[in-house]
């Protein structure tokens, strides 16, 4: 079915492509809003991947691998890049101190009483992903590495070291502010 | 098994992404170690949390009941930029996409090297499927940019695309060889991607840097002078087996249409600003001009059977006009290969910025 929607959507059919977006758009809207925390940051990028996808259809070769795999990849390229498109004036130590840490304050983390978002926030936005892909779509580690272009070695040690540090958070539920994590 | 190797392990064996014969090693550890146990309980408890909490903050999450009709905007903006677009390149203005495609039926010995304004198509597939998928010169780029500086165009400037298949379809078929280059100008500040499906050969000298934990090669204080792509090999006319159908763009809404070949097989040769098919004798002459200049392409699709002599053949897009030049001096550049695909980066960027783009840089494939 997919493929038959993918095609017509290649052949220029806009009711196919709406078809498409209707399917696929809480992928993409999900992963964002679990990996970035906002609901407008969700919406922005929800337009962006389809634009894009919009764009690069006729390049999309079904045998070449999923839909969905093609789609998390746009998609997560897209929140590790999210800010960095928005913060041009910054320097590169600056970014890469956002991208270790939550860039949420820390009555924002208490107002919401939800450690486990608390955890998540403290957590690279690198590590998050993994997380995210991993425990709420249930990818393998084969369907991470593939949609990260990462060694699969990389997505073990990625998510052993954000559930460890997950873990240790969610024992002490510590403040945001507490300590930040490094990619693997 | 040590302790800590075991602990290094936890998280793999509760999401079953463990080998069958580690799974065992773990176990019988476990089996008699307390510490390791009371880890992968722990362990264990904060996965289902963490995966409960997941899917109860998602399923509170949903995107606006705008959000298509947001798209629809957006794409219809977009399209009307391309319209616009596509009525300058039928005035000869210098042309930035250009729909073409070409199959190759039958086995044969084949060269075709092409070179054209325009995007290229990012498949790695071997030139069997490449063959079978239709050659497909707008298909997309190689990459996008995730990040670009204040003051540049979220497009590029032109892209400069060329694509080369040299063998037959089969086992045998190499790869075909595409590359692409995207300039993006803001002033006297330039950008250009270089990106092709070709791994091979050393990266440059420099000083090893990374882009997003790939080996990367920096070179600075570069200077030198870019006139887009170098024009293919050859350029001599062609030989080609088998039966070739190409159809241009606007015929059939752009997609490949079968048409009976003709008889007495066709030369493709290189003409000034485009490649010319002539069928060999008694067929309605040229009927498509390929441009270079993009200024020429015929309304109507066409089909002609090449039946030559075997051995390579190689046809030559002509030679993309109206390319800006650019000349510069303490340039920075990045190099490295990604998932098959090298990737250049040059800039008179500070090395910082150009450190960004890399990262955000975003394969199509």
């Amino acid at each position: 079915m997919d493929l038959v929607l993918i095609r017509r959507a290649q052949a220029g059919n806009e009711e196919a492509f709406g078809l498409l977006f209707e399917q696929y758009k809480n992928l993409v809207y999900r992963t964002v809003y679990l990996t970035l925390g906002t609901a407008a940051d969700a919406e922005d990028i929800l337009q962006e991947v389809f634009l894009q996808v919009h764009r690069s259809l006729d390049g999309y070769d079904p045998a070449r691998g999923a839909f969905s795999t093609w789609l998390y990849r746009i998609t997560v390229n897209r929140c590790l890049n999210w800010h960095r498109s928005r913060r041009q004036a910054d320097s590169l130590e600056e970014v890469a101190d956002e991208d270790v840490a939550s860039t949420r304050s820390l009555a924002d983390c208490y107002e919401e009483d939800d450690s486990v978002r608390r955890a998540l926030d403290k957590l690279s936005r690198k590590l998050r992903v993994v997380v995210i892909l991993r425990h709420y779509w249930d990818l393998s580690y084969a369907e991470i590495a593939e949609i990260m272009d990462l060694p699969l070695g990389t997505v073990k040690s990625r998510l052993n070291l954000a559930m460890r540090q997950m873990r240790d958070d969610l024992e002490s539920d510590l403040p945001c502010t507490a300590r930040t994590v490094t990619e693997a | 098994m040590k302790c800590r190797e075991v602990k290094e392990a936890l998280v793999a064996y509760l999401d079953g992404e463990v080998m069958p014969s580690e799974r065992t090693l773990i176990e019988a550890h476990l089996a008699g170690c307390a510490s390791c146990e009371k880890e992968l309980s722990a362990l264990g408890s904060s996965r289902g949390q963490v995966t409960d909490s997941l899917k109860t903050m998602a399923a509170q999450a949903s995107p606006s009941p705008q959000a298509w009709s947001h798209l629809q905007a957006s794409i219809a903006k977009e399209a009307g930029g391309a319209k616009k677009h596509t009525h300058s390149l039928r005035r000869g203005d210098r042309p930035m996409k250009r729909r073409w495609r070409i199959a190759l039926g039958t086995a044969g010995a084949v060269v075709i090297a092409a070179a054209v304004i325009a995007a290229v198509p990012t498949s790695r597939a071997a030139a069997g499927d490449f063959f079978a998928e239709v050659f497909n010169i707008e298909s997309g780029p190689i990459a996008e940019l995730g990040y670009l500086p204040a003051g540049f165009e979220s497009g590029p400037d032109v892209v400069a695309g060329s694509a080369s298949i040299v063998g037959a379809p089969g086992e045998d078929a190499q790869p075909p060889q595409q590359q692409e280059q995207a300039l993006y100008k803001n002033g006297d500040q330039f950008l250009l991607v270089k990106t092709s499906n070709d791994s091979g050969g050393p990266l440059p000298k420099g000083q090893v840097a990374a882009v997003n934990g790939q080996v990367a090669v920096l070179t600075t204080g570069l200077s030198g002078a870019w006139d887009g792509l170098p024009a293919p090999a050859g350029g001599q006319a062609v030989s080609v087996s088998g039966e070739a159908q190409i159809a241009p763009a606007g015929v059939g809404g752009g997609q490949l249409v079968p048409i009976a070949p003709g008889a007495g097989g066709a030369t493709l040769a290189p003409a000034s600003g485009g490649v010319t098919i002539v069928p060999a004798s008694g067929e309605q002459p040229a009927t498509i001009v390929v441009g270079g200049d993009g200024s020429v392409i015929s309304e109507s699709g066409t089909s002609v059977a090449v039946d030559t002599p075997g051995g390579a053949a190689t046809v030559v897009g002509g030679t993309p006009p109206d390319m800006p030049s650019i000349t510069y001096k303490d340039a920075n550049a990045l190099t490295w290969v990604v998932n098959g695909t090298r990737v250049e980066i040059l800039s008179n960027l500070p090395v910082a910025e150009l450190q960004k783009i890399a990262e955000g840089l975003v394969l199509s494939d």
